[in-house]
């Protein structure tokens, strides 16, 4: 392993801890929402509609009288229970595919290999609405829909990284004492792709928060009146000159749930030495 | 210690003083190379030897002004062509790197541009510095390295062979007129036929144009055939400086006669014997069990191959035509052949990996078949891939790979890689069993049961090579395929890997399969030999027969072509 001074390292804030601090700091509010403030996320209360910052409301409150604050604590919740399920379907759905077609190695692979190049050519918000509009709004039809559009591109990374693993001798040597292919890939091959896959899941999480909550600015994701960023956006641009706050408060977190994802995916992924683009490209 | 050179009038044109190059790792400085000093004078050769890690191509590339990031020069002066490189200023630099020292770089296959054609990739370095590109003075350079056909230089890297892009990086090499040129082992991924033709090329080009030549080798033999003067440098330090064939012949360090004793050598007059695993000297079996019993004196083959053809997918033309050879009980067969003649694909075929389409092969793959005397009969599912042979014909053939760094699976422990192999075969059954004897495999193979708890990263080469063949031996095969076990390492482990192979074939009776392009390596090892050209035997007989006196004019040009020792220490 790397050489290493026995001297005590200086604690030095950097890109990848701020991203990771503004991941858990957001999934500990979500967790935490309901106790944080004495008001209701759902509760109306049409006397004290669009008022602007006060002591008893920080954020002042939505068209409904609801309190910006709160439903901006909660907004959370529904967008990283989606991303959480999603992006933990379509990493370990596309590791395996990824993981078989680089192993197969032939018309298998070739196969594999075409069909996700055609479902990666649908845009996927499109194909999204298209699900969704068919099945409905369920959390679970969100979640598998995402997961789909998702999984695809988690396949070709992983396969670009297993690729090289593929042709190692210790494979060669699997193979050769007749072990079958999912043992080869479970024993030999996946453990050594596996600081591809961490990395993946973290950069995937933050599209597919992006994307969820894209979903509900539309109208397709969380109902109302769950406090959602994406919906919250969507309800109160109407007021945007009156309370400008109810707006903005939610594209704030988002922006620094998201950033925060990316940030620490890039930490990840230079801690391990993944080098993404040249694993997609193989 | 320096060689007296009485040259009066010439100034050195290198002149390397008391350099002393560190490595900042945190806040230490790791020394990378301790007072180093040497000059060359023009035309003149020398060699930097020593194995990987000895700092020789850190001081080859401090030639050019450059080091590797983090590194620094501590001390001492480095002088080309009179101008002291670490203080010149970029420009100056830039115009000695290519100009004054051009550096060849060790993989040329890596060092072209794969999207440049290679005339264009020449011009660009003529136009580096600032010379005439016309295509007259570029085929005038394909002509000096002798490239051969001029259409060459319209292909792009990938469609040359090692050989020819190793000559257009000389060409590149050449195209400013420098005073020195630096080669990082030139030839180290050539095999054999390659390297005597590129070795020839730059004798011719240091007497036709005078230019002296730094070469960095772990090879004596490419050292001996080259170098006036060769310093033999370990752990960044100087171990011995003198004249090549003093110090090859007569070595004043221990280190050094090391080296020379490992170094492999073809003997071409002596008859050889079947050296390694003469039957005579065969102890009888130590261990009771599994394939140890196949020690038993029977003259008889243990794998027989007749017609054998093997083609990589539908279409594609056969990769071997008509292997047919046999193993004798407790011998080795070598194949032996430069790159591209089958000689791999062979070794594939019988291991399982590639299905073979047509022939024969007959396999003793226990005990009691291989005493029989006569050949065992053909058995229709060794032509098959291993996932389609039977448990007990897997078990018996066991394979150790050529790059020992890709063999071991980096996630897990020695130990695991070891008990693999133990399990899936059901060579012994419980835990403490498995752990018993991965500890006694280990030191079969000259490690101790500690190691079964480290990861190959913290291995050298040669431990993960003995890994390699710890794994191999825990099947208790009766036939190992060894395909060029030994090309990624350096001399003196790859002797040792060697010396560890042959003792292991005593010890258990195994008959091996060994896959070579070196021939003094295969001299070292082999009983019978079988010299394979274009996917066909061209020659077969054995080690005596074929090594010493070759009927076949390709088996001769093959062991011309091998550069060793023998010549430097008998001059």
């Amino acid at each position: 392993m790397s050489t290493q001074t026995a001297a005590p390292r200086q604690r030095r804030i950097t890109a990848a801890g701020i991203g990771a601090a503004a991941v858990v700091v957001t999934i500990l509010i979500a967790l935490l929402s309901p106790w944080l403030t004495p008001y209701s996320a759902v509760a109306t209360n049409a006397d004290a509609a669009l008022l602007g910052p006060t002591p008893a409301h920080w954020l002042g409150t939505d068209q409904y009288g609801r309190d910006v604050l709160t439903r901006t604590l909660e907004g959370g919740r529904y967008a990283l229970l989606v991303a959480f399920l999603a992006t933990s379907i379509a990493v370990t759905l596309g590791t395996l595919v990824g993981a078989v077609a680089a192993y197969a190695d032939g018309w298998l692979d070739e196969a594999i290999s075409r069909v996700l190049d055609a479902i990666l050519s649908v845009p996927a918000v499109l194909a999204l609405l298209l699900i969704v509009t068919v099945f409905g709004q369920g959390l679970w039809v969100i979640v598998l829909a995402v997961s789909i559009v998702y999984a695809p591109a988690v396949a070709r990374v992983v396969r670009g990284a297993a690729r090289p693993v593929v042709s190692s001798g210790y494979v060669a040597a699997a193979r050769a004492r007749g072990e079958r292919a999912l043992p080869i890939i479970g024993r030999e091959i996946l453990p050594n792709v596996l600081d591809t896959v961490l990395v993946e899941f973290a950069m995937r999480a933050s599209w597919v928060v992006l994307l969820v909550s894209t979903l509900s600015f539309l109208g397709f994701g969380a109902n109302p009146p769950t406090p959602d960023w994406g919906l919250m956006i969507q309800e109160n641009r109407t007021a945007l000159t009156v309370a400008p706050l109810g707006t903005v408060a939610p594209i704030v977190s988002l922006a620094v749930l998201v950033i925060g994802l990316n940030l620490a995916a890039d930490g990840l992924a230079k801690r391990m030495g993944v080098d993404r683009a040249a694993r997609a490209a193989a | 210690m320096t060689p007296a050179r009485a040259q009066a009038g010439a100034d050195p044109v290198i002149d390397v003083a008391n350099v002393s190059i560190s490595y900042a790792s945190g806040t230490r400085m790791v020394p990378v190379a301790r007072n180093i000093t040497f000059q060359v004078y023009p035309g003149e050769a020398i060699a930097l030897v020593g194995e990987s890690g000895s700092g020789k191509s850190t001081i080859a590339r401090a030639l050019l002004g450059s080091l590797r990031a983090g590194s620094q020069l501590v001390g001492g002066s480095v002088r080309v062509g009179g101008a002291d490189v670490f203080a010149l200023p970029a420009p100056e630099l830039r115009s000695l790197r290519g100009g004054t020292v051009a550096l060849v770089a060790q993989n040329a296959g890596h060092a072209l541009t794969p999207s440049l054609r290679v005339s264009t990739q020449i011009a660009e370095a003529l136009r580096a510095h600032g010379l005439d590109a016309s295509a007259a003075r570029i085929t005038r350079l394909a002509e000096l390295v002798r490239l051969g056909d001029p259409s060459l230089l319209q292909r792009y890297p990938h469609e040359l062979s090692g050989g020819q892009q190793q000559r257009v990086a000389i060409a590149m090499a050449l195209a400013a007129e420098p005073e020195v040129l630096v080669l990082d082992e030139p030839t180290t991924a050539l095999d054999v036929v390659t390297q005597r033709a590129i070795l020839d090329l730059l004798a011719e080009l240091r007497s036709t144009l005078g230019v002296a030549v730094v070469l960095v080798s772990h090879d004596l033999g490419v050292v001996a055939e080259i170098a006036d003067t060769v310093l033999v440098m370990r752990r960044g330090a100087e171990v011995e400086y003198g004249r090549t064939a003093q110090v090859l012949r007569a070595p004043g360090a221990e280190y050094t006669r090391t080296l020379v004793a490992a170094a492999p050598r073809l003997d071409r007059d002596a008859a050889q014997g079947p050296g390694p695993a003469d039957p005579e000297h065969r102890e009888p079996s130590r261990d009771g069990a599994g394939a140890g019993q196949a020690a038993r004196p029977g003259p008889g083959p243990v794998l027989a191959c007749r017609g054998l053809d093997v083609r990589y997918r539908r279409g594609a033309p056969l990769a071997v035509k008509g292997f047919t050879a046999e193993i004798m009980s407790g011998e080795t067969l070598a194949v032996v052949g430069e790159s591209g003649s089958g000689k791999s694909t062979v070794a594939q075929a019988l291991a399982g990996l590639i299905a073979a389409e047509n022939g024969e092969i007959s396999f003793a793959a226990t005990p009691s078949d291989a005493a029989e005397g006569s050949a065992p009969a053909p058995r229709s599912d060794l032509l098959k891939r291993a996932g389609r042979r039977s448990l007990q014909v897997r078990r018996a053939i066991q394979l150790v790979f050529q790059n020992a760094d890709l063999a071991l699976n980096p996630r897990r422990t020695v130990g695991d890689s070891i008990a693999r192999p133990l399990r899936y075969f059901r060579v012994v059954r419980s835990r403490a069993q498995i752990a018993e004897r991965v500890e006694s495999l280990l030191t079969e193979v000259g490690l101790d049961g500690s190691f079964a708890g480290r990861v190959p990263a913290q291995l050298s080469g040669g431990q993960r090579q003995r890994i390699g063949i710890a794994r191999a031996l825990a099947a208790e095969p009766s036939l190992l395929i060894a395909d060029e076990i030994t090309t990624a390492l350096d001399v003196s482990v790859q002797a040792e890997v060697l010396d560890l192979l042959r003792a292991l074939q005593r010890r258990r009776g195994l008959s091996c399969l060994f896959i070579s392009h070196d021939l003094a390596v295969v001299q070292r090892v082999a009983d019978h030999v079988a010299v394979m050209k274009s996917g066909e035997i061209v020659e077969q007989g054995t080690a005596g027969q074929i090594l010493i006196a070759p009927a076949h004019p390709y088996t001769r040009q093959l062991l011309d072509s091998t550069v060793d020792l023998s010549t430097a220490v008998k001059e």
